[in-house]
């Protein structure tokens, strides 16, 4: 039959779809998977060590951020009743929406450039996810004990020592839940005044609410889903792939080294039975929280947090054999036998040098701007009841509100004048206008124009705001603002 | 059916919260004129309450676009098509 390439062949699809070739049914079975339950067994080691620092200095930030006080009120507290943010000197309003855009965009560049460089970074050191299942899995541990004790602990009958020990592990993370749940409410309702509403138990039904969900969130996620929130939620662990290549720092098996594999007694001549350095003890496998097996080579389940690479360090020790078998490595690396000086001289490659500048680039023009960012906003509207009108001493008026929004934290003293028409001269405004600190203020302007100066129709008019300390003179930190508007004469 | 269920609802939260960031800062809730009144709720109470409408809103869609899927593409195997994904034992 001869196809045309413009036409889409319409023909009736193949009854019964056939199943994949290499699954095992159909779809809606293969969507009830039954989840193996992992028990990461604990470890310990330099990348260990790293991971607990990673999880005190992360949470050392979010539970204290909350009760630092700058100028006389909560440091960092992101105010939605009152649409303002507070970031210790800074007060971002709304108008300041662009700022939060850049900070996304700065956020993910640099997990872009890190993922370029040394892969899952991220994962295995710094996301939340990690970072209390690390703090769930602790608390899991001194009070059910370690992996062999926990297997047993869920196999073994219901009992009562079984169940005061499950209630003691469940209480013990639902307050550690309630508690993170508390401080994130916190960043939006000040943590003082929380505190005062908690004890006299009257939260409003709100914030209770939000403390519950942000509670039972990390409840579900750090005691329940774990490793499965990474492998099906995470769509970072999704795209990362797409950030990798042969140069990026990932945790890799050493293969031409470890096999093959096998076990072994300590003082025999292993490599005479023709045996490579791996004893296939499986301890990488049993601290790994994704419940993988990084023999099997790179795979997206892995989320980089280098427990096994402790684990297998820990058992070549006491084989004396050297460390390393499973290491930070590039694939090039491995493949080519290459040291760290090789990897280090292939970390400038295109990839990473155009993440970098573009972080850089926008890093410091955000710098730039807020460095340079002028206190006072003016929004002007005209009025739209009425569009002129001419008054006494023939001279026409047009009326405006001037929306005057002070983002610093004192009082502003401001003159406003116009311009842009000879004679131009704004009517009823007083000499000085103070705007309050941190808060804005409206004001109906009366424009007059002499009737002869005005040309007719639309003339381009400016509002220009300067301001002033508290003789009148240009303030210190002078700045001047030009308002362009329309002066309307019928 | 869990993991669908996941797949369907975290997406659409992370949707929500983008969404709802972008709104209500370029649009302050208490110059909103719903059906001819201004609203009388709180700040706070038009955040969540437009959190949760944006949130299932999207998930509608996220849902839908699981159901077109399922029976047409076998998917990723990690997504619940094709194999079961089970075979990473964990040997005691």
């Amino acid at each position: 039959m001869p196809t045309n390439p413009n036409v889409i062949p319409i023909a009736p699809a193949p009854a019964p779809i056939s199943p994949p070739p290499n699954g095992d049914g159909d779809n809606e079975q293969a969507l009830y998977e039954v989840r193996k339950k992992i028990y990461p067994r604990a470890v310990t080691g330099w990348f260990a060590k790293w991971r607990w620092a990673m999880v005190f200095l992360t949470q050392l930030v979010y539970y204290a951020t909350p009760w630092l006080v700058w100028n006389d009120r909560q440091a960092v507290l992101f105010d939605l009743t009152a649409r303002k943010f507070y970031i210790f000197g800074i007060v971002f309003w709304p108008q300041d929406f662009i700022y939060l855009a850049v900070l996304l965009m700065i956020c993910a560049y640099s997990l872009f450039l890190f993922t370029a460089v040394a892969g899952r970074l991220w994962c295995g050191y710094a996301c939340p996810q990690t970072v209390y299942t690390e703090m769930f899995l602790w608390i899991e541990r001194a009070i059910e004990g370690d992996r062999v004790k926990r297997m047993k602990l869920d196999d073994s009958p219901l009992s009562a020592s079984k169940f005061g020990r499950k209630a003691l592990k469940h209480g013990a993370w639902i307050a550690l839940s309630l508690w993170t749940g508390f401080t994130l409410v916190a960043y939006f309702v000040p943590a003082r005044e929380l505190v005062a509403m908690a004890v006299e138990v009257r939260i409003p039904p709100w914030e209770t609410f939000w403390i519950m969900f942000y509670g039972f969130a990390t409840y579900g996620n750090a005691g329940w889903m774990r490793e499965q929130v990474c492998k099906y939620m995470c769509p970072y662990a999704r795209f990362q792939g797409a950030m990798f290549d042969r140069d990026t720092l990932i945790i890799t098996y050493d293969p031409t080294r470890g096999e093959p594999r096998g076990p072994r007694s300590k003082s025999a001549d292993y490599r005479a039975k023709g045996l490579g350095d791996c004893v296939d003890c499986g301890i990488c496998v049993q601290v790994c929280p994704t419940g993988i097996d990084i023999r099997k080579g790179q795979q997206y389940e892995c989320i980089g947090c280098a427990a096994c690479i402790d684990g297998c360090d820990q058992v070549m020790d006491k084989m004396n054999y050297p460390r390393g078998l499973i290491r930070y490595a590039t694939l090039n690396a491995v493949d080519q036998h290459w040291g760290w000086r090789d990897m280090v001289g292939r970390v400038l490659r295109p990839r990473v040098l155009i993440y970098s500048s573009v972080l850089v680039i926008i890093v410091a023009a955000a710098g730039y701007t807020l460095w340079h960012r002028v206190p006072v906003k003016v929004d002007v509207i005209r009025d739209r009841t009425t569009l002129a009108r001419e008054v006494g001493d023939g001279q026409i008026e047009n009326i405006y509100r001037l929306q005057v929004m002070n983002t610093q934290e004192r009082t502003q003293r401001l003159k406003i004048s116009a311009s842009g028409i000879d004679s131009i001269v704004i009517h009823d405004l007083p000499q000085l206008v103070e705007v309050g600190p941190a808060s804005s203020k409206l004001l109906p302007v009366a424009v007059r124009v002499d009737a002869d100066k005005a040309k007719k129709g639309i003339s381009r008019i400016e509002f220009n705001i300067v301001a002033v300390d508290d003789a009148g003179r240009p303030a210190p930190d002078v700045f001047s603002i030009h308002e362009k508007s329309a002066f309307y004469k019928p | 059916m869990l993991r669908a269920t996941l797949v369907i609802l975290w997406p659409s939260f992370v949707a929500a919260g983008i969404g709802i960031s972008i709104i209500f800062t370029l649009i302050d809730p208490m110059e909103l004129v719903v059906l001819g009144e201004h609203i009388r709720a709180s700040r706070t109470t038009i955040y969540s309450l437009g959190f949760f409408i944006i949130w299932a809103i999207a998930a509608l869609a996220a849902a839908l676009t699981s159901f077109l899927q399922l029976g047409r593409n076998p998917g990723p195997r990690e997504l619940g098509g094709g194999g079961n994904g089970a075979d990473r034992s964990c040997p005691p």
